[in-house]
């Protein structure tokens, strides 16, 4: 307790002697000479007082357990009890609020009875008719001095100090009429009270009132109303209005559609703006916790609010759903997300269709998603209900700007401009529109009245005349520019697709199913074949070789996706299809097993078929075998066959009976795969591929358009 | 040599200085306490202050500036005529019209004095006040907060009791309430509040508003001069309403007459909004103090505001005591300011009484806050002084360094009550190098010093190497250094002020022409005859007939005066 070695006193709850104490070493360390020294002795002092006081309030908690008062007589009576020298008699009499003056007077030895002063009569003339202001002094009816002149020495004493402190937290005894107050205060006649007739005088009063009044909605927009409320008797006990305030914001927070002019007295009365951000320390509030109201009040509080007049006359069922869609609505149109605008307008505007401010904001919602003629619709009747505000006009002038209208705009924009001749946006459009018009010198003469600045203008295109901040209003939410964009998309993906399919080589649509090689004779080149294969015997090749070859172009490879049977049945060796590529087609070869796997050789083929036709190949292929055949190897066991990979996607050739000539033995089994594609579906697709080409292209074009309409758009306002 | 004490008022100034009969205060030129703080030019070029300029304000708004108190430390310019003036150019006139006035009483040259200002001034308008102080040629050593003046000069003869009491100060513009307590010789501040644009002007803005408003008038449209004549109207009729029940607004123009009468009722209803502002500021000082209505032995009312009666009955309601106004309330700042001269000064016939100040503002820095889990979040706001700590104060803090290997810190200062420093007042910045280091590592001593007269200075002390860093808040650094100060001292010396002996009859001729503004037809010519024959006499430089037809002059435009007011 270093804080007692600057006093220089030992510790005390004497409150009086540490006063005294800091008085004496104040002279030593005087503010102006000793900073420092001064700082550490007042930080002394303080901590000195409120260790007095905690003592102090310790001692009284105990002495009332033991229901006896601290100090004899009133309960309550700090430790300094006025100081009863023969001069100024200071009554500080502190009443606890459950403890009437009445009741009690003269008990102490310590404390004089409150007195109450006798009236000045209401009447008396010096009071009334005094003209010059500095006649109006106040005195305590004990004084026996002159009312002091003007601007007089200060050193004549002054009257003493003046009356009791009357009991304000017992703010109900004034329900016993007037009472103390009414008599203490004679000059505050009944003309100078405010004269408010619905007097609050507890907090759960207000809190009622304040109800009543939200709940009837003329009272709830009426300022007068409110303003009586804030000023009854309950607000001027701060205790009580503290309370209020804790109070209020829940209150608020269920009751939250009221006029700026309402928030803003709110505000004025209980700065609850630093309340709900800071807290409120001493009453045990905390910071809200609710930011959505915190935002919402200071949103009310900012932002000019919409008017709630207009709504007096309308029959609403639900205001406070109305007016919830509104504010809705108001707030996604301002932060541009048009979905929830719009449904919140509109749900709005099904409860009543007459609101001037409604009307505004769903006529702005329709204008940015380009339905210009229902926006045109809301202005009018905007003008209808308000014909003496410029909003409306205003907002036609742009609506019909944007659709094109030229000339009907510059109409309304004169109109605007001879009733409201400062409107520079008025002005701006006026130019614009004659620009649109052709009309150029007038549209010079519009800029230069607008910014007094000939030379400047004459050389700018319109577009880059100083504007305001523009609104963005994101392509993707214009309703007409999606739709192209779609449309184009839908083209663009058709045209890949038929350009693949015109050109693919893969095999779609379902294979023919044959049930011998021997069909084939009778089918088109090109078709495609599905023989499912259970035995090779199925082909009815016959014995059949094949022929492996060495030091060829031919690469091939072995495909392993094939199947294979159970190899007992058809002979020891696995039949493998390779696909090899030669000469530029594409083959698949039926063979035994040649390669490993994934390994490469290269092989001859032993023949294949072309588009030239079968014969010429068999020539080919005939030669080929003939000439191997003489030479090389044979496999005379039969090749075994895979299994259900052998329900071969491919166009098999064979060779008729006619081949035989050659020989039974050499039999190819040579399987092509060919590019089924017919001229005739090529055509078609070219074909398709055009219209979407032109479709695709319309759809480009107008989207851009009405993209460029809608960047003037964002331009404006 | 003798030293003054200045009440700088938003609508009126004093001038006091101390007498071993205790505080006096000095008339002006015209003979009287208040000069209006109201500046004009003249058609000749010369500076007008006071009355003068006030009469001008109706006849020549566009020459005349007037409740510039309000602007002080900000960057507004007041074009008038061929000159642009700024809100301390404005005060150092006033300030130097009450020098001359001081001088040419005490016969003595005047360099010294102490300033009044609103105790809830911050740091910039204090400075600014210095500055047109120096402007002006008056050393100032001692700012005073004005209701700590008005205690003193109440607080004189209560030396022996002990007292807590309220000073509830509605000015012209601003609204101060403090909470002092007396004993042993010892004034101390406990605790300070208030609002800055709250005063009597806009309890005559309410009423112009709602003339306005009511009656339709164009007011967008109006020029300079209609403005100021409806703004006097509504002046009247607030007088008007105090005194008595009823008030009247009158406005003409052109063939149309406006007139709009109000009584004390709507007068009050007009008013409640401003009146619940007027809770706020006192819950606040109460609160900080700890006290409640109930603990306070008085509450003392100044500033000319207070003499409206619903201020004194709203007082009145707050408080459960009739609230004491015995010295004049426009004068009590001034003579408190003299006092307090005295007392710097150790004079002998004063008994010794140390007054001792709060701040107004919470100052401090801005910080980043580490949560639980890793977050962190900037922006918050660290006290460093709390709002009414006793003033001289220092205090110092330590920060440390949030990120690794920063070179270098910068400490925003910031002034206000909020958690988050975006809702406070940025007074300035001051950055100092580290050593790199990781975060945590490296801190600065951060030391805020809050002098006597409430100007801050802000030292930065890096705790490794030991390199400090000082700064004095200035608003626009470098902007007024003392050469740039004495620079444009000797620019406005250029400028000619109006004589102070010839101020009687320039005051005279002002007061015939806005006379004649607000006159109509008839009237009108003859109060233009009235003003010819006196400047004709004044051309003649007869004395003898200057002085008689100035009485009479004055006489004839006394009646008129009166006339008008029916």
């Amino acid at each position: 307790m270093s804080f007692w070695k600057w006093l220089k006193i030992s510790p005390t709850t004497d409150v009086k002697a540490i006063k005294r104490a800091y008085a004496a070493q104040l002279k030593l360390h005087h503010p102006e000479d000793d900073p420092a020294g001064y700082q550490a002795l007042r930080e002394a002092f303080d901590a000195a007082l409120a260790y007095a006081k905690r003592k102090e309030s310790a001692a009284k908690s105990e002495s009332e357990f033991s229901g006896e008062p601290a100090n004899g007589g009133f309960a309550g009576i700090p430790a300094e009890a006025p100081p009863e020298k023969g001069g100024p008699k200071l009554l500080r009499v502190v009443y606890e609020p459950d403890v009437h003056t009445e009741e009690e007077p003269g008990k102490s030895p310590l404390v004089p009875p409150v007195r109450i002063p006798p009236l000045i009569p209401a009447d008396d003339p010096s009071e009334r008719e005094t003209t010059g202001w500095n006649r109006r002094t106040f005195f305590p009816p004990d004084s026996d001095q002159d009312p002091e002149e003007p601007g007089g020495s200060v050193l004549v004493p002054p009257p003493r100090l003046p009356l009791p402190p009357l009991p304000l937290d017992t703010v109900n005894e004034q329900e016993q009429g007037g009472g103390l107050r009414d008599r203490a205060f004679p000059e505050i006649e009944n003309e100078d009270r405010l004269p408010y007739i619905r007097n609050c005088h507890t907090v759960a009063e207000f809190m009622q009132r304040a109800a009543e009044i939200y709940d009837y909605f003329p009272a709830r927009i009426s300022r007068g109303e409110w303003l009586e409320l804030l000023n009854s008797d309950v607000m001027w006990n701060m205790r009580f209005k503290r309370e209020i305030a804790v109070q209020l914001p829940a209150f608020l927070a269920e009751r939250r559609f009221l006029p700026t002019e309402i928030w803003e007295l709110l505000e004025a009365s209980f700065g609850l703006e630093e309340m709900l951000n800071e807290g409120d320390a001493t009453n045990g509030f905390e910071p809200s916790q609710d930011p959505s109201f915190t935002a919402y009040y200071i949103r009310q509080l900012r932002t000019p609010g919409l008017r709630y007049e207009p709504l007096l006359s309308a029959e609403i069922l639900n205001m406070d759903l109305y007016l919830d869609y509104r504010d809705k609505g108001q707030q996604a149109l301002a932060e541009n997300r048009l979905e929830t605008a719009g449904r919140a307008l509109q749900q709005a505007y099904a409860l009543f269709p007459d609101d001037p401010d409604l009307l505004l904001l769903l006529g702005e919602y329709e204008l940015r998603v380009g339905e210009d003629r229902h926006a045109l619709a809301r202005f009018e009747r905007r003008i209808e209900l308000a014909p003496e505000e410029s909003d409306g006009y205003v907002q036609k002038a742009r609506t019909l700007f944007f659709s094109g209208r030229f000339a009907e705009a510059e109409d309304i924009c004169r109109f605007i401009l001879a009733r409201w001749p400062g409107h520079t946006g008025s002005k701006l459009l006026l130019a614009q529109s004659l620009m649109h018009l052709g009309r150029e010198g007038e549209a010079l003469h519009t800029y230069e009245a607008l910014y007094g600045q000939a030379a400047a203008f004459a050389s700018q295109p319109p577009a880059a005349k100083k504007r305001p901040e523009p609104r963005k209003t994101a392509w993707t939410q214009n309703r007409k520019i999606r739709n192209h964009a779609l449309v184009v998309l839908v083209c663009l993906l058709l045209i890949v697709g038929l350009f693949i399919y015109s050109k693919s080589d893969s095999v779609t649509g379902a294979p023919v199913p044959v049930s011998s090689l021997h069909q084939l004779e009778d089918m088109e080149s090109g078709t495609l074949v599905s023989l499912e294969l259970t035995d090779l015997r199925d082909l009815e090749l016959g014995k059949y070789t094949f022929l492996t070859l060495r030091d060829e172009e031919v690469v091939a490879y072995q495909d392993a996706n094939y199947a294979f049977l159970n190899p007992e049945k058809y002979g020891s060796a696995d039949a493998r299809v390779y696909q090899a590529n030669f000469e530029g087609k594409q083959l698949a070869v039926v063979s035994k097993p040649l390669l490993s796997e994934n390994e490469e050789r290269t092989v001859k083929v032993a023949g294949y078929i072309d588009t030239l036709g079968p014969g010429k190949l068999r020539d080919s292929l005939a030669e080929v075998l003939i000439r191997e055949a003489s030479g090389s190897r044979e496999y005379a066991e039969p090749l075994s066959w895979g299994s259900a990979g052998a329900a071969i996607s491919g166009v098999l050739s064979w060779f008729t009976a006619e081949d035989q000539e050659l020989g039974p033995d050499w039999i190819p089994r040579v399987i092509e795969i060919r590019n089924p594609r017919g001229a005739d579906s090529i055509w078609h697709c070219m074909m398709a591929i055009a219209i979407c080409v032109i479709i695709g292209l319309r759809s480009l074009i107008l989207g851009y358009l009405e993209y460029g309409r809608s960047v003037r758009r964002r331009i404006w306002f | 040599m003798a030293k003054i004490g200045i009440d700088l008022g938003t609508s009126n100034s004093l001038v006091a200085h101390w007498t071993e009969n205790g505080p006096v205060i000095i008339p002006n030129s015209l003979g009287s306490h208040l000069t209006p703080s109201v500046v004009s030019l003249d058609d000749n070029d010369e500076i007008l202050v006071g009355q003068i300029a006030k009469e001008r304000s109706i006849t020549h708004p566009h020459l005349t500036a007037s409740t510039f108190k309000r602007y002080m430390g900000t960057d507004k310019q007041y074009q008038i005529g061929k000159y642009s003036f700024s809100p301390e150019d404005l005060s150092s006139f006033i300030l130097r019209s009450l020098k001359a006035d001081a001088e040419a009483y005490l016969n003595e040259e005047i360099e010294e004095a102490v300033i009044s200002v609103p105790a809830y001034f911050n740091d910039t308008q204090r400075k600014a006040t210095l500055r047109a102080a120096a402007l002006a040629g008056l050393h100032v050593e001692r700012l005073i907060s004005e209701p700590t003046a008005a205690a003193v000069s109440y607080g004189l003869h209560q030396q022996e009791a002990d007292t807590r009491f309220l000073v509830f100060d509605l000015g012209g513009g601003t609204f101060d309430v403090s909470i002092l307590e007396l004993f042993e010789g010892v004034m101390q501040v406990q605790s300070i509040a208030g609002d800055n644009y709250l005063g009597g002007e806009d309890f005559t803005d309410i009423l112009l508003s709602y003339f306005v408003e009511n009656q339709g008038i164009d007011f967008v449209n109006l020029s300079g001069k209609a403005r100021s004549a409806l703004f006097k109207q509504a002046e009247t009729c607030k007088i008007a309403l105090g005194n008595g029940n009823t008030g009247e607004m009158v406005f003409t123009e052109g063939d149309k007459t406006y007139r709009l009468t109000l009584d004390r009722n709507q007068y009050e209803q007009l008013a409640g909004q401003l009146l619940l502002r007027l809770r706020n500021p006192i819950e606040r000082a109460l609160r900080d103090a700890s006290l409640a209505p109930k603990d306070l032995d008085a509450v003392i009312l100044i500033g000319g505001a207070t003499r409206m009666p619903i201020i004194k009955s709203v007082v009145s309601k707050m408080f459960g005591r009739l609230p004491y106004s015995n010295i004049n309330p426009d004068e009590a700042v001034a003579l408190g300011a003299a006092i307090q001269v005295a007392l710097k000064d150790r004079d002998a016939s004063l008994q010794e009484m140390i007054l001792t100040d709060v701040c107004p503002f919470t100052l401090g820095t801005d910080i980043i806050k580490r949560f639980d889990g890793g977050r962190i979040e900037d922006g918050y706001f660290l006290p460093i002084i709390e709002r009414n700590t006793p003033i001289p104060v220092s205090k110092v803090d330590r920060l440390y360094t949030v990120h690794d290997n920063q070179s270098a810190i910068t400490v925003g200062i910031y002034q206000g009550e909020s958690r988050r420093v975006e809702n406070n007042v940025h007074l300035g910045d001051l950055t100092i190098q580290i050593p790199m280091a990781p975060a945590g590592e490296q801190s600065i001593d951060l030391r805020y010093t809050y002098d006597i007269n409430g100007v801050l200075e802000v030292e930065v002390t890096t705790v490794k190497t030991g390199e400090k860093k000082t700064m004095i808040i200035e608003k626009n650094p470098g902007q007024y250094s003392p050469e740039q100060i004495q620079a444009r001292l000797e620019e406005l010396k250029h400028l000619k002020i109006h004589p102070r002996d010839r101020s009687e009859n320039r005051l005279l001729l002002a007061r015939g022409e806005r006379l004649y503004e607000e006159a109509l037809h008839e009237r009108r010519e003859y109060i233009a005859d009235l003003i010819l024959e006196f400047e004709r006499v004044l051309a003649s430089q007869n004395e003898q007939e200057i002085k008689k037809q100035a009485a009479l002059f004055k006489q004839k435009l006394d009646s008129l005066e009166r006339w008008t007011e029916f």
